[in-house]
């Protein structure tokens, strides 16, 4: 592996996740030869450009047709090559979200779905391209993975993850500029949450976009003498049970934040597994069950209720 | 790329015999299970039984053999012919075969691709399959496995499904020549005749317009079957409408699309009279 030449950004810095998935796809196809990637004429917008423009021998270009692209992964993959199939969210896991099923997830194919345009984070397209509901239709689907990146060095670290996973894998990529919250030195592990921020008072369980805006809330609410524990979870599913209990039974409660449908999502899981395991009490953060707008990317989380703002005002309801 | 193979009238001579058994087969798994599909899954028998007898490259003592042929059975529903095939290919027992449709069988009403090795494809879920088939065969470009083929069967009715146009300017644009999609043109779809559900005519003229090398021959013939794949076009991707009869070889379904599931009406006198068209004792 080429990973000495893999250069990260630095933490605080803005990047776009989309970025990460351009500089990963590079890397990755020097590194190794046993996948490609399968475009629907978005690589410009899903971030994929640099190895169309570099390595264009690893792409399979269908046009837009994505339902045809899905299911054409899942014959890509009974060859043993690995299909990283790419699109916007809207139509990777809602358009052919039947031929993801049927095609990928039931027989257990060996195959990556990664798709950009999810959440208010998509901005000023609006909302058929703000795909809200990602993480609740890829988490009904038995067998498959789904992982969330908070930043672009988290988005670098596990999509080689992804690839050395055997089996089905959906993973968003952010697109709005984001504030880069790891080092080079994190290592990502599919299903393991990640403290970023000790607390004891109450934990935010946050997802992608929303791990910086917790880290904000936090510090906010620490001038005011609550202390916040933040934890990424970059996996939605299988969900890190034991860092959700540990949160359920070491703190008096839980804010789920996520740009994401309040609805099937993050919080849904999280809610999954306290009820099970240890019930406890749970506010979430995210778009209460409505659609998007057109807006800049960081005019729409006020709108919405998924700024820092609004998981500071949660936490503040539980302690 | 493979070229067809030399056959003789020995050879169809039991290519009909097996499509016969076949046949019979079929037949008593769908009216053992109650239901299925018998109308559509007889008229596609022949066609099976000519590819995995003796189009495609396969190995008997490997069904998983990497140098084998592909088939994507997109039509799914015509399952019982499929795996009557395996077990004469002696890749599934032919005891199993009664268990179609039943309780922890891997006679699953459609393909599923982890249940049976010798499935290349899970299908059922109409219009994905050539899709897939195209996969299979820009992954092998990939691999620089050249000399594969891939072979895509659906039925007339499926073609109404909008990702079968997308699949079939795919083959087209990257001049998938060794992918082979034949269309089991039976005429009737679940409720009726094709042509009043939803037209499609100018069919034939359709596919060419996608660049297609279109053939149409006697779904039922091994004489036009070994006549017609060495005339297509090297260049293209390969369009063989088999012309064929929904419920070919049982009187009394020949005639009556009502057939196309089995159900209650699919009794004992029925059967006798299924294995006496297709010379079987009871």
């Amino acid at each position: 592996m080429a990973d000495t030449a893999l250069q990260y950004w630095n933490v605080g810095e803005d990047v776009s996740v989309r970025d990460a998935f351009g500089r990963i796809l590079v890397h990755q196809a020097e590194a190794r030869s046993d996948w490609v990637l399968l475009d629907a004429d978005v690589a410009g917008g899903t971030g994929a450009k640099p190895l169309v423009t570099e390595h264009p021998d690893r792409v399979m270009q269908f046009g837009i047709a994505e339902q045809n692209m899905m299911a054409a992964a899942g014959g890509v993959a009974d060859t043993g090559l690995i299909p990283v199939v790419s699109t916007f969210g809207a139509f990777g896991c809602m358009r052919a979200h039947e031929q993801f099923r049927t095609a990928i997830a039931y027989p257990e194919r060996n195959a990556k779905l990664c798709c950009s345009h999810i959440g208010l984070d998509v901005g000023p397209d609006g909302a058929t391209a703000q795909m809200l509901e990602d993480l609740a239709t890829m988490r009904a689907i038995p067998g498959v993975t789904v992982v969330s990146p908070a930043d672009a060095n988290e988005f670098m670290k596990a999509f080689p993850a992804i690839l050395d996973h055997e089996g089905p894998v959906y993973m968003r990529i952010g697109r709005s500029p984001t504030p880069v919250v790891f080092g080079a030195d994190y290592e990502f592990e599919i299903g393991k949450a990640t403290r970023v921020r000790h607390g004891s008072d109450v934990t935010v369980i946050a997802t992608g976009v929303m791990v910086a805006r917790a880290l904000e809330a936090a510090e906010t609410l620490a001038g005011e003498g609550v202390s916040v524990r933040v934890v990424n979870m970059a996996t939605i599913k299988p969900i890190d049970v034991a860092e959700v209990v540990a949160a359920a039974a070491e703190t008096k409660g839980i804010v789920t934040a996520e740009d994401h449908n309040i609805f099937g999502g993050l919080g849904s899981a999280v809610a999954e597994c306290t009820a099970q395991h240890y019930p406890a009490k749970i506010k979430f953060v995210g778009v209460d069950d409505t659609f998007g707008k057109s807006g800049e990317h960081d005019e729409l989380p006020a709108m919405f209720g998924i700024d820092a703002k609004a998981i500071f005002t949660a936490c503040k309801k539980l302690v | 790329m493979r070229q067809a193979k030399p056959i003789d009238q020995t050879k169809i001579a039991e290519l009909k015999e097996l499509a016969r058994r076949v046949r019979v087969d079929s037949v008593k798994m769908i009216q053992h299970a109650g239901s299925g599909s018998p109308g559509s899954t007889l008229s596609i028998t022949d066609v099976l039984v000519w590819l995995y007898f003796h189009e495609m490259h396969i190995d008997k003592s490997d069904c998983r053999w990497d140098g084998r042929d592909r088939l994507v059975l997109s039509k799914g529903q015509a399952s019982p012919a499929y795996y009557s095939i395996f077990a004469k290919l002696g890749w599934v027992s032919e005891n199993e075969l009664m268990g179609y449709r039943g309780f922890e069988t891997r006679m699953q009403t459609h393909p599923e691709y982890n249940t049976i090795p010798a499935i290349d494809y899970t299908s059922g879920s109409l219009g994905m399959g050539l899709s897939a088939t195209n996969g299979m065969a820009l992954a092998a470009r990939y691999q620089g496995k050249n000399d594969l083929r891939f072979f895509c069967i659906m039925g007339d009715g499926e073609t109404q499904e909008g990702q079968v146009w997308e699949a079939a300017m795919t083959a087209s644009h990257y001049k998938l020549a060794n992918v082979v999609n034949v269309i089991d043109r039976n005429v009737f779809q679940g409720d009726r005749a094709c042509a009043d559900v939803m037209n499609q005519e100018p069919y034939a003229e359709k596919w060419r317009s996608f660049g297609w090398d279109v053939k149409v021959i006697d779904g039922h013939s091994f004489g036009d079957l070994a006549r017609v794949f060495p005339t297509f076009d090297p260049q293209k991707p390969k369009l063989l409408i088999a012309d064929t009869v929904k419920g070919k070889g049982v009187s009394f379904m020949e005639a009556d699309n009502a057939w196309h599931t089995g159900g209650p009406k699919f009794d004992q006198a029925h059967l006798e009279q299924a294995m006496q068209d297709l010379g079987a004792v009871m």
